[in-house]
């Protein structure tokens, strides 16, 4: 199954770019505020990462991603705009795979909705991430938080 | 005879070496998970959650003819 919220492989730069040609039509926004995550070439046992793998819930994708966007629309009612993507499959070092963007009328808001939203994707949202290293081998990442 | 629907994810799919299987079963929730921990060892040790039909759930449910279950190991994204 596939969910609107999931992007096969990375999220390019195109496609980031796509997304803020498309906010230029809202003349009512005045700030954006968006968040990229990129994959890093951490240390791991003698190796580097060279990629990550994700893998996700698409039917549950959906349903999690609605609930963070009603607790942010209602936290902070003064946002417009919420869009969330993440990337299945793989995504190599230096490459984007999670984009969030965040919409308002002012300034201040965005800025706060936006960390809460990526803390909410990191908590909630159903997807794992294999590090790829560069000798071969690999692992199951554990959570962040 | 009802069928429940259960899928695996991330380090919880290599464990059961595959992503989903369908199962006869009739009963609660903590009788299908401990028939997987015998079947598949491993879960025992292992961190996960549970979701019937897309929602996390603590609590131990009479499932139904149908019934989606996922084992999710800890979320990861970003």
């Amino acid at each position: 199954m596939n969910s609107p919220y999931l992007i096969n492989g990375p999220i390019t730069d195109y496609w980031i770019k796509s997304q803020l040609f498309r906010f230029h039509q809202h003349h009512q926004t005045g700030a954006h505020a968006f968040f990229l995550g990129q994959v890093r070439a951490d240390p791991y046992k003698g190796t580097h990462v060279s990629a990550i793998e994700y893998s996700a819930y698409p039917e549950m994708i959906e349903t999690v991603i609605h609930e963070i966007e009603s607790e942010l629309f209602n936290h902070f009612n003064e946002i417009q705009t919420i869009e969330i993507r993440h990337s299945t499959g793989l995504v190599k070092v230096g490459e984007v795979s999670l984009f969030v963007l965040i919409s308002s009328a002012h300034r201040k808001p965005v800025f706060t909705a936006l960390e809460n939203c990526v803390e909410l994707i990191k908590h909630k949202l159903p997807v794992w991430k294999k590090e790829l290293y560069e000798d071969g081998s690999y692992n199951w990442v554990e959570p962040s938080l | 005879m009802p069928h429940v629907q259960v899928r695996y994810f991330g380090a919880i799919a290599e464990i059961t070496g595959k992503e989903q299987e369908r199962i006869p079963f009739s009963g609660q929730l903590n009788v299908l998970l401990e028939t997987l921990k015998t079947k598949y060892s491993l879960l025992q040790t292992a961190d996960y959650q549970v979701s019937v039909n897309f929602t996390i759930i603590q609590d131990n449910p009479i499932l139904n003819d149908g019934d989606e279950i996922a084992l999710l190991p800890p979320f990861a994204g970003g």
